[in-house]
């Protein structure tokens, strides 16, 4: 050992910065969300677009609500997976584009198109996450197979009708909200801090759903994102 | 040992304030709650009042001091986000998300943001639809109906945050939070402001006294160590 890092060691023992050589974990989550193109894809890549860089979709900046990986398909931590999840997110009302915004019935019933072509999605799609040039998971129907086990709980969704007329229908399509259909990464993968890692869901037999037109011109802005459960492995401070 | 610290000892023996160096463990909630501006905000900061800071009641909060606990010790177990409002049915239901609070279970605030637990500058928790990840799951109340009234009126629609106990976020290994140590929970919105879209039902502005304020809040249930009294 040199001097200096007997004096680190010295400075880190007295002033707290670590605590050398322990390791501490906490549940932690990394996720990333792209946007659904409208007409359909037949590849959506994920963790490549950290927070900053631009969803080539949306052309807006991605933020911490959409990702928290801060470097290209790296983690800056060590991390062990223990879930896997996906999830397709109809973006509140107030964040459509603006035809969408300006109709009062958006959420309890101009979206029921829109969620019946998100129920077609989730029939559809491969995931696969390689390490390196490696696959370690590879699942077919992800959004039914890794749902994300959380969600509101509803019960009626409907619309009033306009008088002299049958009350339209209200379709809400939903993933399963129950924990217990979680897809649990059993044994669970250790990822290495800065280990290259890359995701994508592959819809290769015909591209994914071609979204419906709302109003106007207007489409639905749906997000997919792909969430990694686990654990988090870093110095204790 | 100096010789106040010695009086004041005898006296805690004697009069039994509280037993020293001894501690005590009970199941505690923490919660705030701070008020959802209309137009939406770009962060909700929850622990950062106490009880009796401008005006802040047991109702928005139980904490002893701001940011800490105090001279408690607390283990984080699990976390829930939850809402509370005077009146759901300040308006009548005409099929328009202005006028059913569900409209913001189903397409509103509850949709996004992404919640943050800082204990002395270290990120603990980071999770995105907080509201849906991290949701009230207690058996929250219900309104059950017999459906369609009639060809031509629907009833209005019934959602809430998940109210099943299994959705419970819990803190697996638990989180510890030593007395007087310094915390944060945020919700932030770095990609917009989440306005209401139930206008009809939150119709006031935050914080305003009496009226129909959407009031958001974080629960942070676990076990509380205190000194022996």
């Amino acid at each position: 050992m040199t001097n200096s890092q007997k004096i680190l060691g010295q400075i880190d023992r007295k002033f707290g910065t670590s605590v050398a050589g322990k390791f501490e974990a906490i549940r932690f989550q990394y996720y990333d969300y792209v946007r659904l193109p409208t007409g359909g894809t037949n590849r959506l890549t994920f963790f490549s677009n950290p927070i900053g860089a631009v969803d080539p979709t949306s052309g807006l900046a991605k933020t911490l609500e959409e990702t928290n990986i801060r470097r290209s398909g790296e983690l800056d931590e060590r991390f062990a997976i223990m879930q896997v999840r996906t999830t397709i997110d109809v973006l509140p009302i107030k964040r459509q584009p603006a035809a969408i915004v300006a109709l009062t019935s958006a959420a309890v019933q101009s979206l029921t198109t829109t969620h019946q072509a998100l129920r077609n999605l989730n029939f559809q799609g491969v995931l696969s996450v390689n390490f390196g040039q490696k696959n370690f998971i590879q699942i077919e129907q992800p959004f039914q197979t890794c749902p994300p086990g959380y969600g509101p709980s509803i019960r009626t969704i409907s619309a009033a009708a306009t008088s002299g007329s049958f009350a339209p229908i209200s379709q809400y399509a939903s993933q399963s909200v129950d924990p217990r259909d979680v897809y649990i990464m059993d044994p669970s993968i250790f990822v290495e801090k800065g280990q290259t890692f890359g995701a994508t869901i592959d819809f290769f037999m015909n591209n994914s759903v071609t979204l419906p037109v709302v109003t106007g011109s207007d489409k639905a802005a749906v997000n997919i994102g792909v969430i990694l459960d686990g654990y988090v492995i870093r110095p204790v401070q | 040992m100096t010789r106040s610290i010695a009086i004041t000892r005898q006296l805690a023996k004697t009069y039994g304030t509280m037993a020293v160096g001894k501690l005590q463990s009970q199941r505690k909630q923490f919660y705030s709650y701070v008020p959802y501006p209309l137009a939406g905000a770009s962060q909700l900061n929850f622990f950062g009042q106490a009880i009796g800071n401008n005006g802040v009641t047991v109702e928005q909060t139980n904490m002893p001091v701001q940011g800490s606990f105090g001279t408690s010790s607390f283990i984080v177990k699990g976390i829930s986000l939850k809402y509370k409002i005077l009146n759901q049915n300040l308006t009548a239901y005409t099929g328009t998300d202005a006028t059913t609070f569900s409209s913001e279970i189903l397409g509103g605030l509850f949709g996004a943001g992404v919640a943050e637990l800082i204990i002395n500058a270290k990120t603990y928790l980071q999770v995105t639809k907080p509201f849906h990840q991290l949701p009230p799951a207690d058996g929250r109340v219900r309104a059950f109906s017999a459906g369609q009234v009639g060809a031509n009126t629907d009833v209005e629609p019934d959602a809430t945050l998940s109210s099943r106990s299994e959705n419970k976020y819990i803190c697996d290994p638990e989180i510890f939070i030593a007395a007087q140590q310094n915390f944060s929970f945020t919700i932030s919105y770095p990609s917009g402001l989440v306005p209401v879209l139930a206008s009809s039902i939150i119709n006031s502005a935050a914080g305003t006294a009496g009226t129909n304020t959407l009031y958001v809040g974080v629960v942070l249930d676990g076990v509380e160590i205190r000194p022996v009294q």
